[in-house]
């Protein structure tokens, strides 16, 4: 075991190297050796959130302590509610299912930003591959001015717009003679 | 381990108690299933996996991972109902494969079992123990066997050997006797939170199909902990870092953040934290996941490329290398805010709502008071009589010492009370039964009174009750005709230049309104204006148009800030000059003398007279109009009230003013006279929108906007006389604006083609 006694100490403030070639500093909160998960928090202020880091401890390559605090959680605070939990799990599934609706499936990350780009003044939806706005106007491949139709003229004039303007929000991705 | 078994086996002193502790404890599918609903000893027995998992890693070292006894109870006790399942690595990925995700550490095969033999003599090794006191390490071999579960054959896949290596090595090894007791109980009190804590939702499914299969494991825990589970909450065992019972803690706390897990292949995935497998080693499933970085071999293409969609995903725990969640409330000083804190976040936005799917429809219970509420509940107290029992004047007099001194007649009719009191009573409703009792074609009257329009179900809420003037339809039912000839020939530029169809409409609505109610004040000049028109309809019209498309505008603007203050009314006559300022029909023409004839008011002779006007043919008139119509009606009717008093028609042929700077220079008195009638559009419209500018006669309104614009204004003589009252918006102009009648029309006349905007 690396590091033995100290691995076992809860509240070692600790930097690591990981066999992937992360870095990282944090308080050990919990050593579980059968599962060899060692978990840490990072540094941050008390009662603030902090990052929480899961990791076996098989890939640690180096660690050092740093230094020695107190026990980052409260043995007699931890308290585990269970119903704000569920909350929680299902406000973020919701969440996330909204954002990934958001996604369009098998298409460019550029049709992407395109997609973002309109999403952000109108109601946009992904009908395949191609951008519904308004349920109305028609976006499709590739994401051209030419390639609107559909809607009132008002509104296929605001979608052409929008959908000439470069892409500078996209992922870094240029469109290249799309 | 055949040995070992022997041994015990034949000096276990045999016992009923025990046997019929196990048997009690001996259900294990009731035992799973009431996992979920009992705390304590069942809690403690139901994880049988766990005991497993503790045996393997704990052969070697014996070191029991040990939560304190404290934490145990607050666990068991803060995780109630929803127990959480056995083992979600039932999952087949876990462990379906046939190996068991456990590092490789089974060092010894899996002994047969010859039968039941065997089983008894394995029975006694698993025993629990039943009681605290005296726990000898023989009395653990008790037995108290369990018989239809391990009584399954040769190979029982059930009950693991590992789990039976681990009690015997137990029960073998040198340690005294309290520390192997306490070993156990251990084990026993770590199995319980643990199950229990880690998994934030119960797979009861997964409950369900397990419990058949851990049945072994099940009494063993059972019957183990049955005896212990008054001993372990309560008792001091050990100081042993609770190192598991931290990671489960941490881990249940992660449930439904946001998480980055990287696995071995050095892809890291993304995803929504949902359960982990604490009874075991911590694999993990993630909700919504999506790999950000794919690692694999197949190159470092970035996750870009193809944009996939969610899933659930399952990583077992050898391919977990790290878990990173960020700004994880961890319990300990926080607690108090800490809920409250992630109810904020939790409170969902009507429009996260309405997106998502997630809520079905929900079944809605109608309101029910509670009980004893319903005093409370009372704001106003009514006697049978429906008169209010509570006389704020009273109350507040009584209780504040605060003397109404309301009278009545200050602010209405005073009531003859006299001996003719009840025949006025009853003439003054009967009037008004009569007058509410009336036919209405407009439709919120008709609503109130409960009045059966013809309902076209085209009316939606929006035409009911918006506020927003609109082209209403009973309009549109009686010109429907005419509309139609005249809607073929709009012309969609015109559309175009107008924001809205609706807009116009609304605006031309108001015209037609307006000039319905203005007809008295416009009536002679309408018909000046309508003889006009229809003797030059036929001739010229270019130039007509222009003059007829302004008046229509300022017609237009006219009525428009006419409209502010007149509430509602019929909207006979919007229809037809709307349209008519849309359409360019010379059928109109026709038909607008047809309508005329059915229109009652005199706003007919408005409405033909717009006619004409509105079939132009040119664009740019109708634009210009449309434009006008269009713009926010704000205009200064104070121009159009004085056009249209003066012959309201631009007279093209008119002198154009040029300023004299010689002319007597007005200025106002303070006692302003009221305005006189063909001011009194002006007088309406900054009564309504600006009180403060009442005062000031009509061409002040028009007077403005040329003033901000730097166009030339009207003022004679030096502008350095501040006299009297000074419009606030525009001081120096102010007095010259006081002028009489006959200014605003030379200084309007050249403006009148050009000025196309807003006036205020």
């Amino acid at each position: 075991m690396e590091g033995g006694g100290d691995e076992f100490a809860i509240g070692v403030l600790i930097s690591v190297k990981t066999t992937l070639g992360e870095e990282f500093e944090g308080q050990i909160v919990s050593f579980d050796r059968p599962t060899n998960l060692l978990e840490g928090v990072g540094r941050a202020e008390r009662g603030e959130r902090r990052n929480v880091r899961v990791l076996k401890a098989n890939y640690i390559r180096e660690f050092s302590v740093v230094g020695r605090a107190n026990d980052p959680l409260d043995p007699a605070g931890c308290v585990l509610d269970l119903s704000a939990i569920h909350a929680r799990e299902e406000a973020a599934l919701r969440q996330a299912e909204i954002d990934a609706e958001r996604i369009g499936v098998g298409v460019t990350p550029e049709a992407q930003s395109i997609f973002d780009a309109l999403s952000k003044t109108l109601p946009v939806q992904w009908d395949k591959t191609d951008i519904v706005v308004m349920k109305e106007v028609r976006v499709c491949n590739p994401y051209l001015p030419e390639n609107v139709s559909g809607g009132t003229s008002a509104a296929n004039e605001r979608v052409k717009k929008v959908v000439k303007k470069p892409h500078t929000i996209c992922c870094g991705v240029q469109s290249v003679g799309l | 381990m055949r040995p070992s078994t022997r041994r015990p086996d034949a000096t276990r002193p045999r016992r009923t108690a025990p046997r019929t502790h196990q048997a009690n404890a001996a259900r294990p599918h009731d035992a799973t299933s009431h996992t979920a609903s009992t705390h304590g000893s069942s809690e403690l027995s139901s994880p049988h996996a766990p005991a497993r998992s503790r045996a393997k890693p704990s052969r070697e070292k014996q070191t029991p991972l040990l939560p304190s006894p404290r934490a145990d109870h607050r666990f068991a006790r803060c995780l109630s109902p929803p127990i959480l399942p056995a083992c979600f690595l039932r999952l087949p990925t876990a462990r379906g494969c046939g190996g068991e995700p456990h590092p490789p550490s089974r060092r010894r095969p899996r002994p047969p079992l010859p039968g039941l033999a065997r089983v008894s003599g394995i029975r006694a090794l698993i025993l629990p123990f039943p009681r605290r006191r005296s726990v000898p390490s023989r009395a653990v071999l008790r037995s108290v066997p369990h018989p239809a579960p391990i009584r399954r054959g040769p190979r029982n896949p059930r009950v693991s050997p590992r789990q039976w290596m681990r009690v015997i090595n137990l029960l073998t090894s040198s340690v005294p006797r309290n520390m192997l007791k306490r070993r156990i109980m251990n084990h026993q009190q770590q199995t319980v939170p643990l199950r229990a804590s880690a998994n934030g939702f119960p797979h009861r499914k997964l409950d369900r199909e397990g419990s058949g299969r851990h049945d072994g494991k099940t009494q063993l825990l059972r019957s183990s902990s049955g005896g212990f589970s008054g001993t372990e909450n309560g008792g001091k065992l050990g100081h042993e870092s609770p190192s598991r019972d931290r990671l489960v803690y941490v881990m249940a706390h992660l449930i439904g953040h946001h998480v980055e897990v990287h696995v071995k292949n050095g892809s890291i995935i993304s995803g929504i934290f949902h359960a982990t497998n604490s009874d075991k080693d911590f694999g993990i499933v993630i909700k919504m996941a999506q790999v950000i970085k794919d690692g694999s071999a197949r190159g470092q293409k970035s996750a870009c490329d193809v944009v996939k969609k969610p899933e659930t995903m399952i990583i077992p725990a050898r391919e977990l290398v790290q878990i990173l969640a960020k700004d994880v409330a961890l319990g300990g000083d926080e607690l108090p805010k800490g809920p409250s804190h992630e109810k904020r976040k939790d409170l969902m936005i009507d429009a996260a709502i309405s997106r998502s799917h997630f809520p079905e429809e929900r079944e809605l219970e109608r309101w029910a008071p509670d009980e004893g509420d319903s005093e409370c509940l009372e704001l106003e107290k009514y006697d049978r009589k429906g008169n209010r029992s509570w006389d704020q004047f009273e109350t507040n007099a009584a209780l504040f010492g605060v003397k109404s001194t309301f009278n009545e007649e200050l602010y209405t009719t005073k009531l003859e009370r006299g001996p003719h009191m009840r025949e006025l009573e009853k003439h003054a409703s009967r009037l008004a039964r009569e007058i509410e009792g009336e036919d209405t074609k407009d439709m919120h009257l008709a609503e109130e009174r409960g009045l059966y329009l013809d309902d076209d179900f085209d009316h939606d809420e929006e035409i009911k009750y918006s506020a927003v003037r609109r082209d209403t339809d009973n309009t549109k039912y009686k010109l429907s005709t005419n509309i139609s000839s005249n809607t073929n020939q709009v012309d969609p530029k015109a559309l175009l230049l107008c924001p809205s169809t609706a807009d116009q409409e609304s605006s031309s609505h108001v015209v037609g309104t307006d000039l319905a109610a203005n007809f008295p004040t416009l009536n002679p000049d309408k018909s000046r204006l309508d003889d006009k028109l229809t003797n030059d309809s036929s001739g010229d019209r270019s130039t007509r148009n222009l003059q007829t498309e302004n008046i229509i505008s300022e017609g237009g603007r006219l009525s428009i800030s006419e409209d502010l203050e007149a509430p509602s009314s019929s909207s006979r006559a919007s229809e037809p000059s709307s349209s008519g300022q849309a359409k360019k029909s010379s059928e109109s023409q026709a038909a607008d003398s047809t309508l005329s004839g059915k229109l009652p008011s005199s706003a007919e002779h408005v409405n033909s007279s717009q006619r004409p006007g509105s079939s132009t043919s040119s664009t740019s008139e109708r634009i210009a109009a449309n434009s006008v119509a269009c713009a926010p009606g704000l205009s200064p009717s104070s121009s159009m009230g004085s056009l249209s008093s003066e012959k309201s028609s631009l007279n093209p042929n008119a002198k154009e003013f040029k300023l004299n700077p010689n002319a007597k220079s007005f200025t106002p008195s303070t006692s302003l006279r009221p305005p006189q009638p063909p001011a009194s559009d002006g007088a309406y419209y900054y009564a309504n929108n600006m009180p403060t500018a009442a005062p000031l006669a009509p061409p002040m309104g028009m007077g403005f906007p040329p003033a901000y614009g730097g166009q030339p204004m009207v003022y004679n003589a030096p502008p350095g006389q501040p006299q009297g009252y000074m419009h606030p918006a525009g001081p120096q102009y102010g007095q010259q604006m006081m002028m009489g009648q006959t200014r605003p029309v030379y200084y309007y006349a050249p403006e009148m083609p050009q000025y196309r905007g807003r006036n205020f």
